[in-house]
């Protein structure tokens, strides 16, 4: 025989061959492989969601936060300041310590070459030593565009606020004001603030609170949150990825069978107790926060289709549409540990007495799960495989807008009281979750902020 | 269900497919796994890993290229290559010293089960590439690149399989008939 008719010959007599045996426990380890494979791609999938959310909100922070008005930064509110709410005061008080400002060519250019600004500016200049304010004057459009010949008479000039004549006050702003360019640029000018302006009447109100963001800080903040939480679920349960779709037939099975199979609404409560740091900068807030949630209220017994449940059999009812029922005791299936660790990116609309916030939460959830392993059953009889307890963790995530207050108590402590409404945006597909939970919420939450 | 269907299900992770699809094909894949190995533990232990790997690359599997069986076959001796590459020996032979008992006889009349069970009995390089040339179709040029042995090697681990393979069915056989006969 040769070597290819040796190779048909083997070929032609295994072809087709198929061996016979029991290959279920097969099947159960490499689920458990698929099953830890499936979990892993899944966390990969959440992380990079996670890592992709984080990441966008970083970069809409670098791009919004420079166009957000800042209204104590000297530099930016000269550049957007109006002619018409521009005001020189001169009212400097003996205790007072003035900052400095020091200009750079825009500022410059901004104030002493725009003509507009020049001839529209009223300047109030009162003597420190004297109470009564001496002169109001405002500049001659003509006068205050002739430069002086000799330049080297203006070269170095310091005003500040110990200036003692309303003359020479307002000489020295008239020469700074005919002085060039280069000569300013190189003459290490420095002038008191609020020589030059002061804020906006609605900005010089601002709460404290508020003026306290105005730098970047950390503050500790504690909270704790109570909330009604409203959900759906059915006490039939097919177990499916895909509730919804399933349902019908549920309730046909269940009629025909007897059993409960309506949909139940209920209204549970929570309480979230977390600590978390803030970090703050103007308007905007960013806090990472963990708290945990409690009582976890769940019914304690389900009825579920056998395929794929995971619990102690207390009743069965019979097949319908191919499946099993039976009613299952979760003695087994508790909910062991919940972790949130909330991120939340707040705005806060200053106003006299108390700040009005707004946050966007993006939560991510960690459950521990205890549970009993895998039920298998073949289409006669069931199979109880296994029932020691094992334990998971699932991820979830939900998003949730919020409104609130922020009540200033003393200098470095605030409260804070909000509404927020919750929606699950990721969660509760898992397979494992045995009800629809946490589809909308409400929580009024009360917090306690202190400032490191 | 069709096997387009149950295949893309499969792809979308559904258990039940997944099952579906484990029942349909686990004799056939054990029948491979068996030829690749010296004992059923050994075969069950390359099935779990190649249905796993199945189910775990169905979503590479292109119908255009070929049919699903093909593919599955493919990817279970890769599987197993993969495996038991770095601990097979292979025994490079002189052609002076494989028997050349080629003789008339054309078939054996052998059962399936035999069969494998011969094969199983054979000597892990003679085994491999048995398989590889009869079953999988590979010339020795692949073989050789694919166990990185010498064309020579791989010819001769063949020669030697078929003459032991022959020499066991014979005596198997002689078996049989003086069982019957007693």
């Amino acid at each position: 025989m040769s070597q290819d008719q040796f190779k048909n010959w083997l070929n032609n007599s295994i072809q087709g061959h198929e061996s016979s045996g029991h290959y279920e426990d097969d099947w159960i380890l490499i689920n458990e492989r698929l099953q830890k494979e499936n979990k892993k791609r899944r966390r990969r999938i959440f992380l990079m969601w996670f890592g992709g959310l984080f990441g966008l909100v970083a970069v809409a922070w670098i791009t919004v936060w420079p166009v957000i008005p800042k209204p104590n930064t000297s530099r930016q509110h000269i550049e957007n300041m109006n002619a018409s709410d521009y005001e020189i005061i001169a009212e400097p008080n003996e205790n007072e310590q003035l900052s400095h400002y020091k200009m750079n060519d825009q500022d410059i250019t901004r104030i002493f070459n725009d003509q507009s600004h020049v001839q529209n500016r009223k300047i109030t200049i009162s003597d420190n030593n004297k109470s009564a304010r001496e002169s109001l004057r405002t500049f001659d459009d003509a006068e205050s565009l002739n430069r002086p010949s000799n330049i080297s008479e203006v070269e170095k000039i310091t005003v500040d606020s110990q200036m003692e004549l309303p003359s020479t006050k307002l000489h020295t702003e008239r020469s700074i004001a005919e002085m060039p360019l280069d000569i300013l640029r190189s003459s290490e000018l420095t002038l008191p603030l609020n020589t030059l302006y002061s804020p906006p009447k609605n900005l010089a109100k601002l709460p404290d609170l508020y003026k306290n963001d105005k730098n970047h800080n950390w503050s500790i903040e504690f909270s704790l949150l109570s909330g009604i939480i409203f959900s759906q679920y059915s006490k039939f349960n097919p177990g499916a990825a895909d509730l919804e779709k399933e349902f019908d037939l549920v309730e046909q099975d269940c009629e025909a069978l007897g059993v409960d199979g309506r949909v139940y609404r209920q209204l549970t409560s929570k309480l979230h107790v977390g600590i978390g740091l803030r970090y703050s900068q103007s308007h905007i807030s960013y806090s990472q926060s963990f708290t945990d949630t409690f009582p976890n209220t769940r019914p304690d017994q389900l009825i579920r289709t056998i395929e794929d449940w995971d619990g102690a059999v207390t009743d069965i009812y019979g097949s319908a549409s191919g499946k099993t029922i039976a009613k299952v005791k979760r003695a087994n299936h508790q909910l062991f540990r919940t972790l949130y660790t909330p991120i939340t990116l707040r705005y806060i609309i200053p106003t006299n007495n108390l700040s009005i916030f707004t946050d966007l939460t993006f939560n991510p959830v960690v459950s521990r799960w205890r549970s009993g392993k895998s039920i298998h059953t073949s289409s006669k009889d069931l199979q109880l495989i296994d029932l020691k307890e094992r334990y998971q963790t699932r991820f979830d995530a939900s998003l949730e807008g919020r409104v609130g207050i922020i009540i200033r108590v003393a200098s470095n402590f605030s409260l804070t009281g909000g509404l927020s409404f919750g929606y699950n945006a990721f969660g509760q597909k898992a397979k494992n979750n045995l009800w629809k939970q946490s589809i909308h919420e409400a929580a009024f939450s009360i917090g306690i902020r202190s400032k490191l | 269900m069709q096997l387009k269907d149950l295949i893309n299900k499969c792809c979308q992770k559904d258990e039940k497919a997944q099952k579906l699809l484990f029942e349909l094909f686990s004799p056939k894949v054990m029948t491979v796994c068996r030829r690749y190995s010296s004992t059923n533990e050994d075969a069950r232990e390359y099935f779990q890993e190649c249905f796993y790997q199945i189910l775990m690359s169905i979503k590479n599997f292109d119908p255009d290229q070929g049919e699903f069986e093909g593919w599955m076959y493919k990817l279970c001796y890769y599987t197993i290559l993969k495996l038991r590459k770095n601990e097979v020996k292979f025994f490079d032979l002189n052609h002076e010293q494989i028997e050349t008992d080629e003789d008339n006889q054309n078939e054996f009349p052998v059962s399936e089960e035999a069969l494998i069970s011969e094969i199983q009995k054979l000597p892990e390089g003679y085994r491999l590439v048995l398989n590889l040339y009869a079953f999988e179709g590979l010339s020795h040029k692949e073989i050789s690149l694919c166990l990185n042995i010498t064309e020579s090697t791989s010819r001769s681990q063949f020669a030697r399989a078929k003459s032991l393979l022959k020499k066991r069915l014979s005596n198997h056989n002689r078996l049989q008939y003086v069982s019957r006969s007693i």
